[in-house]
């Protein structure tokens, strides 16, 4: 059975499809809950694993499948779910920081495990001009200084994303520093 | 923001958008963090682990119960829809005309009209007249519909026309009810109405769906003979009572309603109670004897005696309803009462007076002030002395394991509360008490529990302050898998042991420090044998003790 029948089945209610899907996806969805919440947390426990592993499954399966049948398959349901689970556990953390129960070590706490601090270090002006510039930048350059220093990844990681040859990345990364410094006015 | 969402970051992902796609999704992406991060989280390789059995067999009977759930609301009980045949569409039609016809004779009147409430009967008495006494409502009238729990033929459907001199204010503007066109048509006053004798009245018990209610804090011998058994069953602490149970206490008896509103019985009183939802109001049936209410809060509430039923109107008062020779009456004890019986007009009830009312007649009496004053005394005498601030339980031998809270009046449904295991090899079962509470010398939290360790720990933690108190309650190996109880009180003496997040040794507990969770926690070190460590909490149940 192919992933558009399945979704076919879970769409009519069938428990055994479900089933099914959890068995099959499950894993995507862990994972993804796991390392979404390591990645912005810099720790994920197994409760909040829990939480927005459930979560993601029940919001596929509540009100009629609602949220099951947004999926259009543009991309792999797999790759699909991981997406939707992504998302799902940024707004978790959003919501139980409100709240004020989670318990962890936010990223800008832990920013000293950065690769470089150039850009969290400083004052709290400097911060602050750093941001303003940020905006006044391309997109482009943007984007790359965002993943490679508030998101802490790797240039493998940012080469991925930005689907371009890990050597690349270094000089992009110089040359967006240099235009964020002429903008931020940074000697 | 424009955020394409989970679509647009999945296709990217997979390589599916085209390259002017791709690059306005990217230059999306520089702005929009929760873009950035699923870009991030997707296109990192890294080696996928199996899930945990327990999570992947808990989230699958969540789904399971999901999808067996029927979508009804606790409490909101859904009136029985009619058939889609062509009698069923005719009667639906005419009902509605009769709706849409009565809102437009109530406009004109004034904004404190009620609602229309649908009567089930409305069959003239012969003989009966309404009583002379009766005094006149501040309030108009409710309009009058015949609506029938079952289909009946169009023409018995139509709304009847309101009669001149019927349940109407003097100098009230003649109006009937069209059968079928809705133009209303002005009051003239230079036209002079023909005297006519008043019309009898009929009050009755209108048709209402009544569900399930919870009451707390029951003091007293109170007693309930469920419906369709033939035990009686001692009361205590909280109950649920459904609209056939009868509840009789020989001596006076208390309860509270909605965890907030007082119910004293008097002696040899047997009433019954339920939830009307029609009118999200509790509904009492007094079988026999007295029994006195107190709304703390504006409250609605049903009266019945099988025979006739009374709406209480939003108030914040004190009433005694009882049975009086073959007659309903209700009393009212602080504030001026606003009562419309089934079928009958609003009647206010000032302090002091007694609104009796029967099939046929009602009158409104003075009550002697000896009675009064005994009623008052009463009610003060066996009144309850706690009040439940938040309650949750569960039946175990119900499968679904559904539980409820109670707090401030309102229900909120809650996760499982069988405990989990958690990394460190403890497992723990925790509620969030919604809306938090405070820190009270007069509150006390009681639940039960059953184990299979040495020691249950129960913690409150307040995260604001992110700190935690912790009382270790120690078992007994005969007390092992055996349902006990426990109470403790928040009393700094009654938590022993407190840990701070940041490892603190020192500690300020103020009463502004509001309770996030209520933890019980057992050790894996703890257990006899070599089971898993379990904790089963129930019946978890915070009160505030009446200070002397």
């Amino acid at each position: 059975m192919n992933e558009k029948q399945l979704i076919d089945r879970c769409i009519r209610g069938e428990s055994g499809a479900w089933e099914q899907l959890v068995r099959e996806f499950g894993a995507a969805v862990h994972d993804a809950a796991r390392f979404t919440l390591r990645r912005v947390l810099g720790s994920a426990h197994d409760e909040d694993v829990e939480n927005v592993y459930q979560g993601v499954l029940l919001g596929l399966c509540d009100r009629d499948a609602h949220r099951l049948k947004l999926f259009q398959g543009r991309s792999s349901f797999k790759t699909w779910i991981t997406s939707v689970t992504a998302r799902f556990a940024l707004n978790y953390i959003r919501t139980e920081k409100r709240k004020g129960s989670l318990k962890y070590t936010a990223l800008d706490a832990s920013a000293s495990d950065l690769p470089d601090r150039d850009l969290q270090g400083g004052d709290a002006d400097e911060r602050e001009r750093i941001h303003q510039a940020l905006d006044r930048i391309p997109p482009r350059e943007k984007l790359i200084l965002k993943l490679f220093y508030f998101d802490g990844l790797s240039y493998k990681a940012v080469a991925e994303i930005l689907r371009i040859p890990v050597n690349s990345v270094s000089p992009l990364l110089i040359r967006a520093k240099e235009s964020l410094r002429k903008h931020a006015e940074i000697p | 923001m424009n955020c394409p969402g989970s679509e647009q970051a999945a296709a990217y992902a997979d390589n599916r958008l085209d390259a002017a796609e791709s690059a306005r999704f990217l230059e999306h992406c520089a702005d929009c963090d929760d873009c950035r991060r699923t870009l991030a989280v997707l296109l990192q390789p890294r080696d996928q682990a199996a899930v945990p059995a327990p999570m992947e067999t808990r989230a699958m009977a969540a789904i399971r119960r999901s999808l067996d759930r029927a979508p009804r609301p606790f409490r909101r009980a859904v009136l029985p829809r009619p058939q889609a045949s062509p009698a069923g569409l005719l009667v639906a039609a005419a009902l509605l005309v009769g709706f849409v016809g009565l809102v437009l004779l109530a406009k004109p009147q004034s904004s404190r009209v009620e609602e229309p409430r649908p009567v089930a009967t409305k069959t003239p008495v012969p003989g009966a007249v309404a009583v002379p006494g009766t005094r006149p409502a501040p309030l108009p009238d409710t309009p009058k519909t015949e609506t029938l729990p079952r289909p009946e033929p169009l023409e018995q459907l139509r709304p009847a026309p309101v009669k001149t001199g019927e349940l109407e204010e003097p100098g009230d503007p003649k109006v009937e009810i069209p059968a079928e066109i809705l133009v209303r048509e002005p009051a003239k006053p230079e036209e002079t109405r023909p005297e006519e004798a008043p019309k009898p009245v009929t009050h009755t018990v209108a048709a209402r769906v009544l569900s399930e209610i919870q009451v707390t804090d029951i003091s007293g011998n109170l007693s309930v003979n469920r419906k369709g058994l033939r035990t009686k069953e001692r009361l205590t602490g909280v109950a649920r009572l459904a609209e056939g149970d009868v509840l009789t206490a020989d001596k006076p008896a208390s309860f509270q309603v909605d965890g907030r509103h007082p119910v004293v019985l008097s002696e040899n009183a047997s009433i019954s109670m339920a939830y009307a939802a029609q009118e999200q109001a509790p509904w009492l049936k007094v079988h026999a004897g007295e029994a006195t209410v107190e709304s703390t809060a504006a409250s609605r509430w049903v009266v019945t005696d099988g025979q006739v039923a009374v709406a209480v109107k939003p108030a914040k008062a004190r009433f005694t309803a009882s049975r009086r020779e073959a007659r309903l009456a209700v009393a009212a004890q602080t504030e001026t009462l606003y009562l419309q019986p089934d079928g009958g007009r609003l009647q206010a009830i000032h302090v002091g007076e007694e609104f009796h009312v029967g099939r046929g007649a009602a009158e409104v009496r003075p009550v002697d002030a000896a009675t009064a004053s005994r009623r008052s005394a009463a009610f003060e005498a066996s009144r309850p002395r706690q009040r439940t601030i938040f309650y949750t339980s569960c039946d175990p031998a119900d499968a679904k394991r559904e539980h409820f809270f109670v707090q401030e009046g309102n229900w909120l449904r809650n996760d499982g509360l069988l405990s989990r295991e958690r990394a460190d090899h403890s497992a723990a079962a925790a509620i969030a008490p919604n809306p938090r509470f405070s820190w009270r010398d007069s509150l006390t939290l009681k639940f039960r529990y059953m184990t299979n360790c040495r020691s249950v720990e129960a913690q409150l933690r307040v995260d604001d302050k992110k700190y935690m108190l912790q009382r270790p309650l120690p078992v007994d190996r005969r007390n092992l898998g055996q349902w006990q109880s426990a109470e403790i009180p928040f009393a700094l003496g009654s938590w022993p042991v407190f840990s701070r997040d940041d490892g603190g040794k020192q500690l300020v507990v103020s009463t502004e420090d509001k309770f996030d969770a209520i933890r019980f926690v057992v050790r894996q070190q703890d257990v006899f044998g070599d089971q898993r460590a379990y904790v089963l909490i129930d019946d978890i149940q915070v009160v505030e003790r009446e200070k002397d």
